[in-house]
């Protein structure tokens, strides 16, 4: 096999306690997973199990406390700050909210002209406008929107222009961060069909957070599951939807509305609290949700271990009975 | 007109219905009307909701339904001019009209037998008062229960709404809590005083999608339990089909397509109901994805509507010289349902 474009190997990412006495927080631990070239790797999880967390380290917006990020080899976590700027275009992120994410006082066109010129410093002025209006034209949008500002766009237009703005660097990958997560269901299926159509054309590489696995199921190649910080589940997407090996992908997928089908009441997690990183001990952090929790899961961390090809999982469940893997627990 | 009146004796809690309907709905919202200035938001509107009833109003950001929600509990300025009627049956049996009300009244019946759920509990709750505090408050605004009365209906509550050791988050700070955990506080401070009427607007979209699917069972199971209506704001049709009955989309601030959520949602008539279903995430019996059909465009600016049908710049079926000439209007298509649709029938078949 050839080597993945990104390795990301037992990253680990805490933060200092807020207040005085406080304990610190978790947020990634030891997470290890490959970034295939060409694939869209769904990076799924609720608030808090350290999916952004993730991403922000990728693309040094947060300095991870160990571990590796090997984009061609190099180690992207120990980069210095000045020659990961140099780096900087090789990993590109769309944010959740596109609004903050744009310059209120630059025009479109100026945004996206700053980003073309980053890619090419020495590319006339022609070549740039050119590429302007080909990239207008690559995210749906016309050449007459270069002179509108971001308050004259919707949130869908923005939302693309953000993604003009990724892709304008030609990044050897992007991180989508929730990027269809604010908008409506209608402008959130021209945004998933458009990374499609990108996706295809370009052939990205793509990281693709969010914590709706009915959205993922639409871009995904392979999905990774987060829970607390820990890698639960990473297989084939085709094979996360059809056997989800881990009771918390499980719950994930119950949870997807569907106007088909109601809503599957035994399926949901119906846990008000929520997840909590001090209730596990030194069990599974899963454990005070599982429907299926034994007394092994409060005392051992599970550790990933392969149900299927390709596809691993986290849980006490598939360790004990290897006979019974693909199979819903 | 005949027509839609026979169509509302099957006593079902038919969004379309015209003029007070003979079961006497909960809440009957006829040809409600919402200006800023000249521009228009929403024109014409009417739906009404049964005791004990979930009505979904489902649109897009900008389709009206936020605005049209915060005109029937009397929360929108004086800058906005309200027409049409949104008749209320009080529980002593008083119906009326939620548009005409003095302040005084409408601040009265607002948390006593209307309340709202708003989409961020964060913005909603009071950041600086405890949770305990906020709730007393509400009993206090409505007759003067003693203190101890108060506090324990508080309590009581908290456990409805499944908020684990209520004892000691009567005393939390809304940040302490986790936003799932904020919307329940919410849910349990608009049900303090059992209102006949919840509207709950977008109550889950700020959520994550396991937190989404346990609220919607709490607001599924408290509604059974209180017997109470629910009016349920969302984008989403995939919410729809989990907890309505029955459902009014909304497009450019008038109803497009109206009647029992199943049935909708299996057959849409309207092209609009069809572009939101197929933008929707959604399996097959294999479980395989459908693609999506996204809508193009967007929603048209109020202030400089399309002419004719307000949908046909964005609609694969319309039609040249009809469709962006002419106006639809909300037209009976039998078993209790609408559309707004010039082409309906022509599409359907």
């Amino acid at each position: 096999m050839t080597r993945p474009l990104l390795e990301v190997r037992r990253l680990r990412k805490t933060f200092a306690p807020r207040r005085r006495g406080g304990s610190p927080v978790r947020a990634v631990t030891d997470v290890s997973f490959d970034l295939r070239e060409g694939e869209v790797l769904g990076l799924v999880g609720e608030s808090g199990s350290g999916k952004s967390t993730i991403g922000q380290c990728l693309v040094h917006l947060h300095r991870p406390d160990g571990g590796e990020i090997l984009l061609d080899g190099e180690n992207l976590a120990t980069l210095p700050r000045g020659a990961f700027r140099r780096r900087r275009t090789a990993v590109q992120m769309i944010f959740q909210d596109p609004s903050s994410a744009l310059n209120p006082r630059m025009s479109v066109g100026d945004a996206l002209r700053e980003a073309l010129r980053l890619h090419s410093p020495h590319a006339g002025r022609d070549v740039i406008e050119e590429r302007l209006e080909r990239l207008l034209r690559l995210i749906g949008l016309q050449p007459e929107h270069a002179s509108r500002y971001p308050h004259q766009l919707s949130g869908g237009q923005k939302q693309r222009i953000g993604i003009a703005r990724a892709i304008a660097v030609e990044p050897r990958c992007l991180i989508a961060d929730e990027a269809v997560s604010a908008l409506d269901v209608s402008i959130q299926a021209q945004i998933i069909t458009l990374l499609g159509d990108l996706q295809q054309s370009l052939g990205l590489t793509m990281l693709f957070i969010s914590h709706d696995l009915g959205v993922v199921r639409y871009v995904a190649d392979r999905v990774a599951v987060l829970y607390l910080g820990r890698l639960v589940e990473i297989g084939p997407a085709r094979d996360i939807f059809a056997a989800p090996a881990h009771p918390y992908t499980q719950a994930l997928l119950a949870a997807i509305p569907d106007p088909a089908r109601p809503l599957d009441e035994s399926a949901i997690l119906d846990d008000p609290a929520g997840p909590d990183p001090r209730a596990a001990g030194g069990g599974c952090a899963f454990a005070p949700r599982c429907p299926h929790v034994m007394d092994l899961c409060r005392k051992d961390q599970p550790f990933l271990t392969q149900v299927a090809a390709d596809h691993t999982c986290a849980c006490v469940l598939r360790k004990i009975h290897p006979d019974r893997q693909g199979e819903t627990v | 007109m005949n027509s839609m009146m026979a169509m509302a004796t099957d006593n079902r809690a038919v969004p379309l219905t015209d003029g007070p309907a003979t079961s006497s709905p909960l809440l009957g919202v006829e040809d409600l009307g919402i200006a800023f200035g000249a521009t228009k938001v929403v024109e014409g509107l009417r739906f009404s909701v049964d005791p004990g009833r979930t009505l979904a109003i489902v649109g897009e950001s900008g389709s009206g339904k936020s605005i049209t929600s915060l005109a029937v509990m009397g929360l929108l300025g004086s800058s906005a001019s309200v027409s049409g009627r949104a008749l209320f049956r009080r529980r002593d049996g008083e119906v009326v009209d939620l548009l005409r009300l003095s302040p005084g009244r409408s601040r009265a019946l607002r948390g006593d037998e209307i309340a709202m759920v708003f989409q961020e509990p964060m913005t909603a709750l009071n950041p600086v008062l405890r949770i305990g505090d906020q709730l007393v408050e509400v009993l206090r605004n409505h007759g003067r229960p003693t203190r101890g009365a108060a506090r324990a209906r508080a309590l009581e509550m908290l456990r409805t709404v499944g908020i684990p050791d209520p004892e000691s988050r009567l005393h939390a700070y809304p940040h302490e809590l986790s936003g799932g955990m904020r919307q329940r506080v919410m849910i349990a401070m608009a049900l303090m005083l059992e209102p006949g009427l919840l509207i709950a607007d977008e109550p889950t979209t700020a959520l994550d999608v396991t937190i989404q699917a346990q609220i919607l069972l709490l607001l599924r199971r408290l509604q059974k339990s209180l017997g109470m209506a629910l009016v349920f704001i969302t984008h989403d049709l995939g919410i729809v089909g989990q907890i309505a009955d029955d459902v009014a989309v909304m497009y450019s601030g008038r109803v497009v397509e109206a009647g029992p959520a199943r049935a909708v949602l299996a057959t849409p008539n309207h092209p609009y109901t069809r572009g939101l279903l197929g933008s929707a995430p959604q399996v097959d019996a294999s479980g395989t994805p459908l693609p999506l059909k996204p809508i193009p465009g967007i929603v048209p600016s109020p202030v400089f509507p399309p002419a004719g049908c307000r949908f046909h710049p964005r609609c694969g079926e319309a039609k040249a010289g009809l469709c962006d000439r002419t106006e639809p209007v909300l037209e009976p298509t039998g078993s209790a349902r609408g559309v707004s649709c010039l082409r309906w029938k022509e599409i359907a078949s």
